[in-house]
């Protein structure tokens, strides 16, 4: 105690922490005593996000643990804090008919298909342990097929040390953790490149308004190579992988407590309260709006190449403000238009503050300030934005 | 999905249902360490703030003067815990509340986010947020202050851990037994509470956060209690357990081969709406469609005499196998012989009843009791088995059923089922077809009966109870009388059998 005393300020703060945190010790989290795996038998991405969401809020977890096994029709999905309108091309999503749904927990944008296997795995928050989860998984394929397979320090899942077949991510409270990850069995890659494709203009192809002046605090994805487990491995399929992983999973805790596969039908009579979550998880102003603030600067060619910062909170625009050039001193980005541009009506701006941005924002600015009127007001991206 | 639907309806209740699985949530807090007065060091500025008691001198100089009562909404800084797997720096992403915002205990207070883990921070007291110490997109650090909190003057439960132990604090009369030890969430305060009002606490409905009872539901129900219910013929107020309580072991599991019989009773004090869920919710949908069925019945009688005085040996020789024998495997291979005669009843009937396939395997389900309810797995391709291949089969669909681990394999794919209600108890029965079968047999018991012999003397023969149900549509009264003809003749004489098994 008395090297305590004498101790630097920042030493004893670790030694106090440390202290703390010997005392405050949690005890060893508990083995569960039954295991489940759920295999879910809808497609539909927003149904699946609204199950895991449930499971999670419904179920106490801690003696009997749950592996959720789910696959989605095309879609994709872009993690809790991040910017649809960065990691996507929602004009391209939209004109396929591809939805587009934000999870609950964090990490990067993925692309889901029937060729994607999605593991989520629920335990009470003491036994949260990713990395057991993870090599769970890569001990079932290596056993089953003979991969070459490796856990990263990023959590992710590489064949042959390059490829990045799964992606992670968890949520966790204060009773309840889950950790979910994809895993790419026989993906169409060809959809997942173009689905993913990070638009470099905003939407309107014949000017070019580059999408690098989105300054945002959200997660951002990092693009790593991919590769299907299926390549080069013909004997893999869906069912025999889900087995597998799913025999994995229920012997963890010894065989008594294996309580086997279920299929589950995530109807709202069976889970009440389910078609509210999934209603909720559709809702545009959850997929868009629950963007964290950010800024878009664009030029806009045809005004001269003037600049134009707009200010999106909730995915609606607070604010669109023509930028003066650094050498011009003390004026005002309105002044500053009016003088390059007279014919300009940059008053007419302000009209699309408290609108919902869209992907189209620098040409419906752009319509605006050369008066064109008549189009400005309509995005023509995805038309759920306006249902917002 | 029967199986884990029981494990479900008891978890699916309402969140606020008494039945919470869970283990001793006892987080040591600030208070616990400041039971006893520390000396300075190690009492940090935050414990010492929560340390401080009425009139204690306060173990450092003071630097401020006291001008009110402290205790009168008394602000403390709480600390961002530890996320787990060794993360000091987080980002907060989201803020649920903003300052002058009052929570409580367990309420969301913000989302941070450490690489791929999405955390929601949920206060730890009751009170007013007075002070947010980042904003959003900061770098926040574990162990250093989120939010400044001010404590409501006079709450004491802010301080007390919210315990989940079991609910069995006080037994009340002797009538009285518990089906399952439940848990439930309460502080130690409402316990005594209930403890000195001879209050189960498995009885009461919480309507707090999570189902947490509160001091009001306690007093609430002593009230009603009181008010109109008749007086229970109780036994003498039971000992005052202590303060500090137990967790009580787990029941020993039972053996898994018997199944155990249901020992408890319940004493209802007043009637019980429960929601119709899980398990049985699924054989309200089976049965309602079952009754779309038309059904008719046969029974008949078979004297197993000479096979019960086979049983010593063909006992004998199975253990051979290490095969426990019984008579189902023989009646089970009886049954398959005679469908040989009379594939019709082998077949299996489309909804509208427009096509009538004849399956080629006989896979004959056999009803189960296990604890968790009705099963009816069936043993796959029975024609092409011994009985004692039968029997082995049987031994493990049973056994895995006792633990509830049957898969889905083993439940699908019947085509014709036998009910052994005569294990329990029973003679004649009216069994229910399960679609798309169309037709089911239920065994009675085999008990010890007067019968008379050929030359008209009266002889103790051991008969067995038959009766069939069959879908009257594709199956006439005839066929199911001959069918059991054969079996009969089968079962009787199984000599007869040695002779046409395949």
């Amino acid at each position: 105690m008395s090297s305590l005393l004498l101790a630097r300020p920042s030493v004893r703060l670790l030694l106090l922490a440390a202290g703390r945190r010997a005392l405050s010790a949690r005890p060893a989290a508990p083995q569960p005593e039954a295991l489940s795996v759920f295999l879910s038998q809808s497609h539909n991405v927003f149904t699946n996000l609204a199950l895991e969401d449930w499971l999670y809020r419904n179920f106490r977890f801690g003696r009997h643990n749950l592996l959720m096994v789910w696959r989605n029709a095309p879609c994709v999905v872009i993690g809790r804090h991040q910017n649809p309108w960065r990691e996507v091309d929602t004009h391209h999503l939209h004109a396929a008919g591809m939805p587009l749904a934000r999870r609950n927990s964090g990490g990067g944008t993925v692309y889901h298909d029937l060729g994607n296997l999605n593991l989520t795995f629920f335990s009470a928050r003491e036994q949260y342990d990713r990395s057991a989860n993870l090599h769970l998984v890569a001990d079932a394929l290596r056993q089953g097929w003979g991969f070459d397979i490796t856990v990263n320090e990023r959590d992710d899942i590489l064949l042959d040390g390059a490829f990045k077949v799964s992606g992670t991510a968890a949520k966790l409270t204060r009773n309840t953790a889950y950790h979910h990850l994809t895993l790419m069995v026989n993906v169409d890659t060809d959809s997942l490149h173009r689905s993913l494709e990070r638009p470099l203009y905003s939407g309107h192809r014949s000017l070019e308004w580059p999408l690098h002046g989105l300054k945002s605090g959200a997660t951002e994805s990092v693009p790593a190579p991919v590769r299907n487990l299926a390549d080069g491995a013909p004997s893999v399929s869906m069912d025999k992988i889900v087995a597998a992983i799913g025999q994995m999973y229920l012997k963890q805790a010894g065989k008594q407590a294996s309580r086997g596969f279920q299929m589950v039908n995530p109807s709202d009579e069976w889970f009440p309260g389910l078609a509210a979550l999934e209603a909720g998880l559709a809702d545009p102003g959850w997929v868009y709006g629950k963007t964290p603030r950010f800024s878009h600067t664009f030029r806009l060619a045809a005004c001269s190449n003037v600049e134009v910062e707009v200010q999106v909170e909730k995915g609606l625009i607070t604010s669109v403000q023509p930028l003066p050039p650094d050498n011009s001193a003390g004026v005002s980005g309105t002044e500053w238009v009016r003088s390059i541009l007279p014919s300009a009506f940059p008053e007419l701006l302000a009209s699309l503050v408290g609108e919902k941005y869209c992907a189209d924002i620098a040409r419906r600015t752009e319509t605006l300030l050369l008066g064109h009127t008549g189009s400005a007001d309509t995005c023509r991206s995805d038309r759920r934005i306006l249902a917002m | 999905m029967a199986l884990l639907l029981t494990h479900l309806s008891r978890r699916l209740q309402p969140t606020h249902s008494l039945q919470l699985a869970g283990r001793a949530l006892s987080r040591s807090s600030s208070a616990r360490l400041c039971s006893a007065p520390l000396p300075s060091p190690l009492c940090d500025e935050h414990s010492r703030r929560v340390c401080r008691r009425p009139g204690a001198a306060p173990a450092l100089a003071v630097r401020r003067l006291h001008t009110g009562d402290r205790r009168a909404g008394k602000v403390v800084p709480f600390l961002l815990s530890d996320i787990g797997e060794g993360i000091v720096e987080v980002v907060i992403k989201e803020w649920y509340v903003k300052e002058g915002d009052s929570v409580s205990q367990f309420d969301s207070l913000c989302e941070v986010q450490s690489d791929k883990a999405s955390v929601t921070i949920t206060s730890r007291y009751d009170g007013v947020v007075r002070k947010l110490y980042y904003s959003v997109d900061d770098m926040a650090r574990v162990g250093q202050p989120l939010v400044d909190i001010e404590s409501e003057p006079g709450s004491s439960d802010s301080e007390d851990e919210v315990q989940e132990r079991d609910a069995i604090a006080v037994v009340g009369g002797e009538h009285y037994v518990l089906p399952t030890p439940t848990k439930v969430l309460t502080t130690p305060a409402v316990r005594r509470i209930a403890m000195e009002n001879n209050v189960v606490l498995g009885e009461v409905r919480g309507t707090g956060k999570d189902g947490r009872i509160l001091k009001e539901d306690v007093l609430r129900y002593v009230q009603e209690k009181e008010k109109g219910k008749p007086p229970k013929e109780t036994a003498p107020a039971a000992p005052k357990k202590p303060a500090v309580q137990e967790v009580p072991k787990e029941a020993p599991k039972a053996p898994v081969e018997t199944v155990a019989p249901r020992a408890q009773t319940v004493l209802l004090a007043e009637d019980k709406t429960a929601p119709v869920s899980g398990f049985t919710k699924a054989m309200v949908k089976a049965m309602k469609l079952s009754m779309t069925v038309p059904h008719f019945g046969y029974c008949d009688e078979i004297e197993m005499t000479t096979l019960v005085n086979l049983r010593p040996a063909l006992k004998k020789s199975a253990e051979a196998f290490g095969v426990k024998f019984s008579y189902m495997p023989v009646i089970i291979k009886a049954c398959s012989m005679a469908l040989l005669q009379y594939p019709v009843l082998n077949a299996s009937v489309d909804a509208a009843c427009e096509n009538i396939t004849y399956k080629a395997s006989h896979n004959i389900g056999i009803a189960m009791d296990t604890p968790n309810g009705l099963v009816v797995p069936n043993v796959k391709q029975v024609q092409n088995l011994t009985v004692l291949e039968v029997a082995q089969e049987l031994n493990r669909l049973q056994a895995l059923g006792a633990r509830g681990q049957l898969t889905a394999a083993d439940l699908a794919g019947g085509t014709f089922s036998l009910s052994n209600i005569g294990a329990i108890g029973g003679t004649y029965a009216k069994p229910v077809i399960v679609p798309p079968e169309v037709a089911i047999g239920a065994i009675g018991r085999i008990q010890k009966l007067p019968r008379f012999a050929a030359d008209g003397s009266v002889v103790a023969a051991h008969v067995m109870q038959v009766s069939w149900s069959a879908d009257h549509r594709v199956i006439d009264g005839a066929t199911m009388a001959r069918f059991s003809n054969v079996m009969k003749a089968f079962l009787e004489q199984p000599a007869a059998m040695l002779l046409q098994m395949k």
